[in-house]
């Protein structure tokens, strides 16, 4: 080789020498730094979004749901920059950019511009879960300094439907009422991040599939068809009376499951941000009110029970008034002598003050106890209050005979429903729950409800209390306007006066008037109570509560396909059957 | 003579080997070419499937609003003129499909329930 060829040579391999010693310095010695570094530049770190589960009626129909939206940002200080590294950019008016968005998003021009006018910050946000049709309008501006970020809104089909059950999330997607704010943790999940490789132009290059975190799904006890329905007929009397408020409870008395719970006022579940305290309380579980006479089965059913009557035990309630404690308490009219059935039959305040007398206020007090009053019914939903109770030694020389009829105490309409569901089931107190199941999003079961049940009466003398209480809307009775076509119902009326606590005295003119009963007596499908708080034009719980309580009965007998009690009886039924050919 | 033909091959035998070298290594870069490629084309996919998935959720939400007990009754009766059953006037037929066709007749109140078998 000539000399020249040494030397290039030469050359060349210290060149190639250079080469491996600066890849040996970046690939070996300061190998972990600059994959730091790469990594940085071409891979970003991504929030994977959690999908709250669904939640299912009892019937499998969808009552929350997740709808993928975009939420709009604006970076100011980009929206108004006028070059980019000396590069004059094209030029925007922030005016123009706000008038823009506001006609796309349906938003306050003014208020997009404040924020578009603010110094020093490079993110605010302009609407958060933003439609798909609204953020298209948006993406197609193609405005310098406005983003968009997918986030996940919570959706209820249905509206306003069951609002006092299912309650709502925040703009976070954290649970803030009912079922939503319960089940929190088992509807939501751990959020993840996945790390996504990007190209120089900011490509996303997918290394698979990122994977899907989702809640578990929830399926509820109650019934679309039946919430519907009660809540139609809700919605009817609270035309008809003007009442204040309103609630209904609708439960299988066997098992405790709520089939349907509605208030009165109420909201939109879409749009709960509007709704003020008063419409999003669930009074079903929160108010506390005087039960009035649908407390009367507390004292009957604890006298047939400690055999201090029997339904044949006669009480003289001529007089129409009856002392107690210093303190004069009467019936609406004079009634005569009754029979403890007709006692509860007619809501006589004197016949059931007299029973309660008869077993004194320790019984009394257990009883009520055993009848759940006192203390929560531990239903599956937040709020819940205990009602009000006292100990018997605080109780006064009247109060034997002001509980025994309904006042003294406070109840809400759920303990109510549940002490009727006891009479209805044969003595056995249930547990209220509204959750059915829970199932992984992959379908494993990981909770199922099972009926918890206690007994608090003999089954003899809980039917025997029932076959009383079919009298209630029967000829004579305080709720012919209950009775429901077809099948025998049982139950109580309740007009209650509400207590001025500013006057120290109740009422004479705000009344809360119920209903509380099931149906078919003879074999109970539902149990359910109409609680109306200050009707205007009638008062009487037979008069405002009692055709609500037909009303929804006979459309959610219809629904359930439960036959009449007459359907042997009024020999409705010819069928010819043909024979099939061959046979 | 030999020498010749073993001059002869080691040239063949070093070209060859080179050329295998280039194709490996070009083969190498076509693998991981094809698999950037691949990643580019799964990470559209990905943005259609989600697009598609976010359109099939709107579609699911608004049929979940549409049939709403509430809206199907209204539409039932504004426009179908259907209401609500009345109890009374339900006529209970006996389940007894394996017994072929059945027809069912309302009869008077007092002959009581019968079966008629044709």
């Amino acid at each position: 080789m000539s000399r020249r060829g040494v030397v290039i040579v030469a050359i060349i391999s210290l060149a190639f020498a250079a080469v491996i010693a600066r890849l040996a310095y970046i690939m070996l010695l300061n190998h972990d730094l600059f994959l730091a570094k790469a990594r940085g530049q071409h891979t970003k770190k991504e929030t994977i979004p959690v999908k709250r589960g669904i939640i299912y009626d009892r019937q499998g129909r969808e009552l929350a749901i997740n709808l993928e939206t975009e939420s709009v940002f604006c970076d100011p200080v980009e929206v108004r920059k006028t070059e980019d590294q000396g590069r004059p950019l094209k030029p925007q008016r922030p005016e123009e950019v706000a008038v823009h968005l506001s006609k796309a998003l349906g938003t306050d021009a003014k208020a997009v511009l404040a924020k578009l006018n603010t110094d020093d910050k490079h993110f605010l946000w302009i609407e958060r879960k933003v439609d798909q049709e609204r953020a298209k309008r948006v993406h197609d501006m193609k405005l310098r300094g406005i983003g968009f970020i997918p986030e996940l809104k919570r959706y209820y089909p249905k509206g306003s439907l069951a609002s006092h059950l299912i309650g709502f999330v925040n703009s976070e997607n954290a649970g803030l009422e009912g079922i939503e704010r319960q089940y929190d943790k088992h509807l939501s999940t751990q959020t993840e991040s996945a790390t996504r490789v990007k190209d120089a132009r900011g490509n996303t290059l997918s290394e698979g599939m990122l994977k899907e975190l989702k809640g578990n799904d929830i399926v509820l006890t109650i019934d679309e068809g039946l919430q519907h329905i009660v809540e139609k007929n809700l919605d009817a009397a609270m035309a008809k009376w003007r009442a204040s408020s309103a609630t209904v409870i609708m439960m299988d008395p066997y098992t405790g499951e709520i089939l349907a719970l509605a208030n009165r006022p109420t909201y939109n579940l879409n749009d709960s941000g509007s709704a003020d305290m008063q419409r999003l309380r669930n009074r079903a579980i929160t108010d506390v009110y005087e039960p009035g006479s649908t407390f009367k089965i507390v004292a009957g059913a604890a006298a047939l029970e400690e055999g201090t009557a029997t339904p044949k035990s006669r009480y003289d309630c001529s007089a129409g008034t009856i002392e107690v404690g210093g303190r004069r308490i009467k019936d609406d009219h004079r009634h005569g002598v009754l029979t403890f059935e007709e006692v509860i039959q007619k809501s006589s305040n004197v016949g059931t003050i007299k029973i309660g007398l008869g077993l004194g206020k320790q019984r009394m007090y257990e009883y009520i106890r055993r009848f759940g009053f006192g203390e929560k019914t531990g239903i599956d939903i937040a709020g819940e209050v205990s009602g009000l109770l006292r100990a018997p030694e605080k109780w006064s020389g009247m109060s034997i005979g002001a509980i025994s009829i309904g006042q003294e105490v406070g109840v809400t309409p759920l303990q109510i429903v549940r002490a009727y569901a006891a009479i209805a089931n044969g003595g056995l107190l249930v547990k209220p729950h509204v959750v059915a199941a829970i199932r992984t999003p992959d379908g494993k079961l990981v909770y199922k409800a099972e009926p918890k049940a206690e007994r608090i009466l003999s089954e003899k003398n809980a039917l025997k209390f029932r076959e009383i209480l079919k009298g209630v809307t029967e000829a004579g009775g305080t709720a012919k306007t209950a009775a429901v076509d077809g099948n025998k119902v049982a139950g109580k009326t309740g007009t209650a006066q509400i207590f001025d606590t500013r006057a120290k005295r109740y009422s004479k003119d705000r009344y809360i008037g119920s209903f509380v009963g099931f149906v078919p007596a003879g074999d109970p499908r539902i149990v359910m109570i109409v609680v109306m708080h200050e009707p205007k034009g009638a008062i009487y719980g037979g008069v405002v509560a009692g055709p609500v309580f037909k009303d929804i009965s006979n459309e959610a007998l219809s629904y359930l396909s439960v036959p009449r009690d007459d359907q042997r009886e009024r020999g409705l039924l010819l069928v010819s059957t043909k024979e099939q050919s061959g046979r | 003579m030999r020498r010749r033909r073993g001059s002869r091959l080691v040239p063949v035998g070093r070209i060859a080997m080179i050329v295998a070298l280039v194709l490996l290594v070009f083969s190498v870069v076509w693998i991981r070419s094809s698999v950037v490629s691949l990643e580019y084309q799964l990470s559209s996919l990905e943005i259609k499937k989600k697009e598609l998935m976010r359109e099939a959720k709107t579609l699911g939400a608004q049929r979940a609003g549409l049939v709403t007990l509430k809206r199907l009754e209204t539409v039932a009766s504004a426009d179908g003129g259907l209401m609500f059953p009345d109890r009374m006037k339900v006529v209970y037929v006996k389940n007894q499909r394996d017994r072929g066709a059945m027809t069912a007749a309302f009869v008077p109140a007092d002959s009581g329930p019968r079966v008629v078998r044709e």
